[in-house]
């Protein structure tokens, strides 16, 4: 039951109170997170359904949990003085992530495209005092998937959903995902067939606009001939957005190092 | 006669003393040798090269150590070596197996199928391979029992390495009855194995019909799934369809025997008789 003094905020992430006698709950996605607060320890506690889907992110104090919810993931965090906040960020996710198209897309030599993603959000909770995120989650009910030539070489990645798949014009951003736009160039002779493509999503930082909504830098990642692809972090924004209409929320997990990265085809271009 | 016994004891004493020397320190250099070739070649080699590395520099150091000891005693190296050349005739007779199993070891040291770390299976064995030894390697099973398997036991019969690739296949034995639609059993599965974030998206899962069984119609179902994760989707996939399938009304049948009089005849007649019980 929510309490009657229930605070929303818009802007859901930074550092946010945690009042002794009330549980902070937030909603985001398919997950639903309570922070329950008791003497000198926290109860994170937290699940995944694909039953709950909410578009916009709720962060409020609730009484007490609903006592008929059985959360799947519950964690105690103990310590003689705890903070009298926590600091929810939102993050990207920790893997590659592989995106298909709707209906397969053929690229022509020397032609170019910018396909778009949402990407769904991971949620870290850090405290003050701790280097590291004390819990690093996904807000969406994501399935592993493998992308490489055979099953012998390739990596470990998330799989798209719905919700990911690259799409020729900008997806509808709800504010539980993050709008990727990426431009892909064919700078080979040969036709490219763009069945699914390999996001490094490590890569990228987190970014937001005024309106809440999260975006990131655009993407370009261009075949090459002999078998060769590179991929490019632009330091345009996707969906054209202007960089003084964005603000930094979170840094990129993995450093890409140098501005351009060229890997054999088979590792971008499924 | 006296001093010569005193000079004797004290050069000899002396020599012993130096010996003993040598011989500790050479233990206590190799135990140091061994950490430190440990500690560099842990982020640039696997645990097996790491175990080793170490364990060849630890020999090497005690080696030197140990001629170096023996010849503070009065030992001819030349001898020694002449000694070890006509006892090595007599030792490879008597130790054929353990010549064999060094060998064996050598070669599974060039060949690398698996290394220390890695889940094999050897016969009916399977476990953790937790060192790789001159003779023999040793396995933990996953009851906590502690198995040796001789190198030349792994030089000629099949080994598994479980672990070698990131990706593994569970492939699921599935029956329904004969009244089914396996079309729709197919439709179920794949949205059981959708639904299930252990799966693997990709490689698709494959669906194979097997044939019609005694008692039921026969499929495979083919799941793929991060190693790690192998057991926890094998226990939670089947529980999955066997609810999927009650929840659809589909039937997984036990064998049964229909018994006919003829081809086109109806199932024998049975006729219950109640007979008077004294």
């Amino acid at each position: 039951m929510k309490d009657d003094s229930t605070q929303e905020k818009v802007v859901w992430w930074g550092a946010t109170d945690i009042q002794q006698e009330k549980c902070l709950q937030l909603l985001c996605g398919d997950l639903q997170l309570e922070i329950l607060p008791k003497d000198n320890e926290w109860l994170v506690q937290y699940q995944l359904s694909k039953d709950l889907t909410v578009f916009k992110a709720e962060l409020s104090y609730i009484e007490e949990s609903d006592e008929s919810t059985e959360f799947e993931n519950k964690q105690r965090f103990v310590s003689n003085t705890l903070p009298d906040h926590v600091i929810l960020q939102p993050a990207l996710a920790d893997r590659s992530i592989t995106c298909k198209p709707k209906v397969t897309v053929t690229l022509f030599p020397k032609q170019q495209i910018s396909l778009f993603v949402g990407l769904p959000l991971w949620l870290q909770l850090h405290m003050d005092g701790v280097e590291t995120a004390i819990l690093d989650i996904p807000t969406v009910r994501i399935s592993d998937s493998w992308f490489g030539p055979d099953t012998r070489h390739g990596i470990i990645c998330y799989a798209s959903t719905n919700n990911e798949q690259l799409d020729l014009k900008p997806t509808i951003n709800h504010g539980t995902r993050a709008t990727l736009e990426v431009s892909v160039k064919n700078n080979s002779d040969q036709i490219l067939s763009l069945d699914k493509v390999s996001i490094p999503v490590p890569h990228l930082a987190l970014y937001v606009d005024k309106e809440g909504k999260f975006c990131t830098r655009r993407m370009t990642l261009t075949s090459e001939q002999d078998e060769n692809a590179s991929l490019t972090i632009n330091d345009v924004m996707s969906c054209g957005l202007a960089d003084s209409d964005v603000t930094l929320v979170t840094k990129a997990r993995e450093d890409i190092g140098r501005s351009k990265i060229t890997k054999a085809l088979s590792a971008l271009f499924g | 006669m006296n001093d010569v016994m005193t000079i004797l004891n004290t050069e000899t004493l002396g020599a012993a003393f130096r010996a003993v020397i040598f011989f500790g320190l050479g233990f206590v250099l190799a135990g140091i040798t061994q950490r430190a070739v440990r500690k560099w070649s842990i982020h640039k080699f696997d645990r097996h090269q790491q175990l080793l590395m170490a364990r060849i520099a630890k020999y090497i150091v005690l080696v030197i150590f140990l001629i170096m000891g023996l010849k503070e005693i009065g030992f001819d190296l030349g001898v020694l070596i002449g000694a070890a050349g006509i006892l090595s005739v007599a030792i490879g007779f008597a130790s054929q197996t353990s010549a064999s199993n060094i060998i064996s070891g050598l070669f599974l040291v060039a060949e690398r199928p698996f290394s220390v770390g890695d889940l094999i299976t050897i016969g009916t064995t399977t476990g953790e391979v937790v060192s790789i030894d001159l003779l023999s390697v040793k396995l933990r099973t996953f009851d906590n029992l502690f198995v040796r398997i001789p190198n030349e036991t792994l030089i000629k019969t099949e080994v598994t390495t479980l672990t070698r690739f990131p990706i593994r296949r569970i492939d699921l034995a599935i029956g329904v009855a004969y009244k089914e639609d396996i079309n729709k059993v197919r439709k179920i599965m794949e949205e059981v194995a959708d639904n299930n974030t252990l799966c693997l998206d990709e490689p698709k899962p494959v669906f194979v019909f097997k044939g019609f069984g005694d008692s039921s119609l026969d499929m495979q179902f083919s799941v793929w799934v991060k190693r790690e994760n192998y057991l926890a989707l094998r226990n939670s996939i089947y529980e999955e369809i066997k609810v999927a399938f009650d929840r659809e009304g589909i039937e997984i049948p036990y064998p049964h025997l229909s018994v006919y009089t003829g081809s086109m005849t109806e199932p024998f007649p049975i006729n219950v008789k109640h007979d008077a019980v004294d």
